[in-house]
């Protein structure tokens, strides 16, 4: 503090030390579990909901191997047909509400203030408040499911089954308000991502420039806010029909069952790509690291991304080719999802020109990308496959349809978050994943993937529905089946062996630098673990490859206070600097937050006071957050420079 | 370890306290209109595809919504569109006491919404246990209501922050994007009403 | 001071977490299976008021979900809904009011189902199981708000009739005083 301040062309000096030490003052969170409960640091939160929903994914693993264990040799009697529907319900739910939609959510939140170069994520407590309350949702389906009243209704839970006449008891409630609790973690996730990504990036990282992650993240949220809406209504709609006896389900009073699947896949089609997509970024943007070159035909990919995003609302339909619809719109449905495949087409190529010729390096991140684009092609032709009607009809509900969307989601982003894995684990961590263990990792994933689900496929010819929990032996599924049980193991290994990856490596893993992969990106800039403040000067960029295009000297910017939490703010287009704005403190309100609204929540399947003493607390909550605490007003000063331009 | 820095943009004189889109806390209010606008986008596709289902509207044995109340009350509704424009003529303006002064009066319009609102369910002459039709009736109102109820205790409570608390200046921005908000409230009043009080008198 | 308030509330925690436990279990499970038929109605009967069966006051299943909606289905399956409408009464007497003639409680209503009684009402014991009775019984009780709450069923996909049995209100059940006698039925009815 004692030092003048830098002035424009001046190169930092070597010793930053008392500068370092003041931004940990301003950024840190206080130590100790009341600095882990309030901590609004998007890293902080970013780990956890990685962790945590890396746990529901294992969760949904151990569900996942208990089915293939059932449904390993004909007549199973290890688990009944009661809580086999639960099994695969909870698999479901778990694997696409708490595991794949969070974990890539998370990873955006975590890396692309990282990426963009910024302090922090837009609206920190909210980031907060939407961890807590993703943690109290995913941990309220799990206490239910021990309680005996997990969903049995499949994870798209179609009415009437679902519905109030033939759902008893409290399973299908369970349900749809999980599903309540992860749409609204989504879309406040999805809003962050959006302002940050628009105000926050760094100078001269204008539109054209960001990372194709940061791309496909914003592509993303762009979706959720449009998508999840279609399933928290139509959720509501289940859980009104159920509680209070609403009819929009019941078409003896002029309610509709269809009403259900539209609003349904209106939803869950584009959720596939707001899975994916993420996915796709975090490929484009791992590849240059490993074939030295930046990626090919940048422009092409943002626009595949863009256009698979609006293309993605218009084919939820083909999910209801059974339903009997027009065969008009049935035509269209199969053409829109036919031509799904063209952007999707374009990145594969892409990647493949980088690859071609770049010069590829196949570390254990590298090779989770290839396994991705070979699975991913034969989930994505089974798909094109599928479109069509009378294939369609055939298969429906069958053991090929649990294999086409496994090569999709499991090639097509399991694959890809693995790599991730890999990737920036010395970043969060600061020491790499060993590679040794990590070739085995892939292998038998790899190995274990084909021989699970590659079998299915055959499995669904044959005729064996999905969702039935034994089989007799006269239908001749049995050894099929038992080869794909035994790939459930080799991937049950896989997994184990990355859980044992990361604790050696945790432990004793070689410390990582600042950049181990010799990588383009901004996060790659700082310190790994990066600090609470991310850059102690924000960086200023000077093309699409950060890293590479800006030469022996990095240009960065001054300015920002180091008295207060403070972020700058660019212009959405050109990342021209525009304004400073303070930055919110560490709070335990958002914490509050997220509990008065799971008692809402949780107590609304049981009681209708749930409304007003849950809406109740949440005002206690909300007069908390908002509040200005002696904190705020001094660190916002009277004497701030306002400016009116744009008001 | 690091590379050598050289400065190259000082930001020191960018103002601190902005308006409008040059600041996140409008980017966030127009997202979460956005995303509930969709959810009432929704609900009202859900009216026309369930309208489907009928051969008549209100179907047979249902009397017409009271189409009176309610389009009062949305003239009421639309006439609160002028304390939120005033709002933030005086939140821009820096002035505390008038921007005190229209929060206090937008919190009693809110209050008075929430009163009509309870009005208008009345004016449906229908419960949302009978019919398809009077589920999505009901839903219709209730989720623009919880919308109403939700930004009323924030109008209010900004308004007693304004009255007790300490007002910070991006307190002013954020009474901005109050009275924005507002403006998504009462537009996307206007074609529910439409739908479900007027609608079924004329096709 | 803390360890002094922590062990309580502990203990509360663990209470509370025991009851959800048990009222979720109770409600949830799924019994597919048949008990071995009772050797008489009086003997079955008699398994709702032993102390020691483990069977709460509102019957085998009046706190269970499943076995509530498949009494719902029973009591349209078998026609009850011919004589006694959706609860409301007609040719017999309602069963969603609190006046109850043969007694409230679930051996009276498992006699009661299994046996007949005059002026009308049929026997059904050779008709259906005991565990089908026993489910029947917990569907009726809930017609006037009897047993829990929360596993009552909710509205079926059919004409709205009456409000569904989660919304009934709990009736205080009281005994009437039974109609005079018509004919004795000479044998077992047909529904």
């Amino acid at each position: 503090m004692t030092a003048p301040p830098l002035v424009i062309g001046e190169t930092v000096p070597v010793d930053v030390g008392a500068e370092r030490e003041q931004m940990e003052r301003v950024w840190g969170s206080k130590r100790g579990l009341w600095g882990w409960i309030t901590t609004t640091n998007h890293k902080e939160i970013g780990k956890r909901y990685i962790t945590t929903a890396f746990i529901f994914f294992l969760l949904g693993g151990i569900e996942a191997a208990m089915m293939r264990a059932q449904l390993s040799r004909p007549e199973n009697s290890l688990i009944g047909p009661d809580k086999y529907n639960q099994i695969f319900t909870m698999h479901g739910t778990t694997m696409m509400f708490l595991f794949a939609v969070p974990i890539m959510e998370a990873l955006g939140l975590y890396f692309v203030p990282l990426m963009v170069g910024t302090r922090n994520v837009a609206f920190p407590r909210l980031n907060a408040f939407g961890y807590w309350l993703f943690l109290i949702g995913g941990s309220f389906l799990y206490v239910q499911f021990f309680l005996n009243t997990g969903p049995d209704v499949g994870w798209f839970a179609y009415v009437p089954l679902s519905g109030p006449a033939f759902g008893p008891g409290k399973r299908a409630d369970t349900w749809a308000q999980t599903i309540t609790f992860t749409e609204i973690v989504a879309i406040v996730g999805a809003i962050e991502l959006i302002v940050t990504v628009f105000k926050q990036r760094a100078v001269g990282m204008s539109l054209n420039r960001i990372p194709i992650f940061v791309w496909a993240m914003l592509v993303t949220a762009f979706m959720i806010m449009f998508a999840m809406p279609a399933v928290a209504t139509a959720s509501m709609y289940l859980a009104l029909d159920r509680l209070v006896g609403t009819h929009f389900f019941n078409p003896a009073e002029g309610g509709d069952v269809l009403l259900w699947q539209h609003m349904f896949w209106f939803f869950g089609h584009p959720e596939v790509y707001i899975i994916f997509l993420p996915a796709t970024g975090l490929v484009s943007t791992m590849l240059p690291a490993f074939t030295r070159r930046p990626v090919f035909g940048y422009p092409a990919m943002v626009l595949a991304l863009i256009s698979v995003a609006f293309m993605a609302f218009g084919l939820w339909v083909h999910h209801m080719f059974a339903t009997g619809i027009p065969q008009l719109a049935a035509s269209f449905f199969t053409a829109t999802s036919t031509m799904i495949a063209i952007p999707t087409g374009v990145q594969i190529f892409c990647w493949l020109a980088t690859i071609w010729s770049g010069r590829p390096r196949f570390a254990t991140p590298m090779l989770f990308i290839m396994g991705f684009i070979f699975l991913f092609v034969i989930g994505g032709v089974t798909g094109v496959m599928i479109a069509s009607v009378p294939f369609d009809l055939q298969v429906h509900d069958t053991f090929f349809i649990v294999a086409h969307f496994h090569y999709v989601l499991v090639g097509g982003a399991v694959f890809p978050l693995f790599g991730a894995f890999y990737y920036w684990f010395p970043k969060v961590t600061g020491r790499m994943l060993s590679e040794r263990i990590g070739k085995w990792n892939f292998w038998l994933f790899f190995i274990g993937m084909n021989m699970t689900f590659f079998p299915m496929h055959w499995l669904g010819f044959y005729g064996m529905p999905r969702r039935v929990y034994t089989y007799l032996a006269s239908t001749g599924w049995g050894p099929l089946n038992l080869l794909s049980s035994i790939g459930a193991l080799v991937i049950a290994s896989s997994v184990i062996t990355f859980l044992v990856n990361v604790v050696v490596s945790l432990r004793g893993g070689a410390v990582a630098g600042d950049n181990p992969w010799d990588a383009d990106t901004l996060e790659w800039a700082t310190t790994s673990p990066p600090p609470p403040y991310n850059f102690l000067h924000l960086p200023v960029v000077q093309g699409r490859s950060a890293l590479w295009d800006e030469g022996d000297e990095r240009q960065v910017t001054v300015g920002t206070s180091t008295e207060r939490r403070e972020v700058l703010l660019t212009t959405p287009l050109d990342a021209q600097p525009d304004s400073r704005e303070s930055h919110p403190h560490d709070s335990v309100w958002p914490l509050a937050m997220a509990l008065a609204i799971g008692v809402l929540f949780i107590t609304a399947i049981f009681t209708p006071l749930a409304l007003p003493i849950g809406g109740a607390l949440a005002l206690i909550a909300f007069a908390g957050w908002a509040w200005p605490t002696s904190q705020d007003v001094e660190s916002e000063k009277s004497d701030e420079k306002i400016s009116l331009e744009g008001a | 370890m690091t590379k050598r820095e050289r400065v190259t943009v000082d930001v020191t004189e960018l103002p601190t306290i902005v308006f409008g889109s040059r600041g996140l806390l409008w980017w966030g209010t127009w997202g979460f209109a956005v995303a509930e606008g969709m959810t009432l986008f929704l609900s009202i596709a859900t009216y026309f595809y369930l309208r489907r289902n009928f051969q008549t509207y209100p179907p047979l044995g249902y009397p017409q919504p009271d189409w009176f109340a309610p389009t009062i009350g949305m003239a009421i509704f639309l006439a609160t569109c002028i304390p939120a424009y005033m709002l933030k003529k005086s939140a821009v303006r820096l002035d505390k006491d008038a921007a005190t002064r229209w929060l206090v009066i937008l919190s009693v319009c809110a209050l008075v919404l929430c009163g009509v609102r309870t009005i208008d369910f009345y004016a449906l002459r229908v419960l949302w246990m009978t019919s398809a039709y009077g589920s999505i009736q009901w839903v219709l109102l209730g989720f623009h209501g919880s919308l109403l109820v939700i930004e009323a205790a924030e109008v209010i409570g900004t308004a007693v922050l304004f009255i007790k608390g300490p007002v910070l200046p991006r307190h002013f921005p954020d009474a901005c994007d109050i009275g924005n908000y507002w403006y998504f409230l009462v537009l996307s009043w206007l074609p529910i009403w439409f739908i479900v009080y007027i609608g079924p008198r004329i096709w | 001071m803390c360890s002094r308030f922590a062990e309580p509330a502990a203990r509360a925690g663990i209470v509370v977490l025991v009851v959800l436990a048990l009222a979720a279990c109770s409600r949830e499970r799924r019994t597919f299976h048949d008990s071995p038929p009772a050797a008489s109605v009086a003997a079955e009967s008699a398994k709702a008021v032993r102390s020691d069966s483990g069977v709460s006051r509102d019957g085998p299943y009046g706190n269970n979900a499943w076995a509530l909606s498949q009494g719902k289905q029973l009591f349209s399956a078998f026609n009850c809904v011919g004589c006694h409408s959706h609860g409301g009464g007609g040719m017999g007497p309602p069963l969603m009011d609190s006046a109850w003639i043969y007694g409230f409680e679930p051996a009276n209503i498992y006699a009661t189902i299994a046996n007949g009684r005059p002026n009308g009402m049929p026997a059904f014991k050779s008709r259906i199981t005991p565990q089908q009775t026993w489910e029947l019984v917990a569907y009726v009780r809930s017609m006037s708000g009897q047993g829990s709450k929360a596993a009552r069923t909710n509205r079926s996909d059919e004409m709205e009739v009456r409000p569904a049995e989660a919304q009934t209100k709990t009736e205080k059940p009281v005994l009437v005083t039974p109609p005079p006698t018509v004919t004795p039925p000479a044998q077992e009815g047909h529904p």
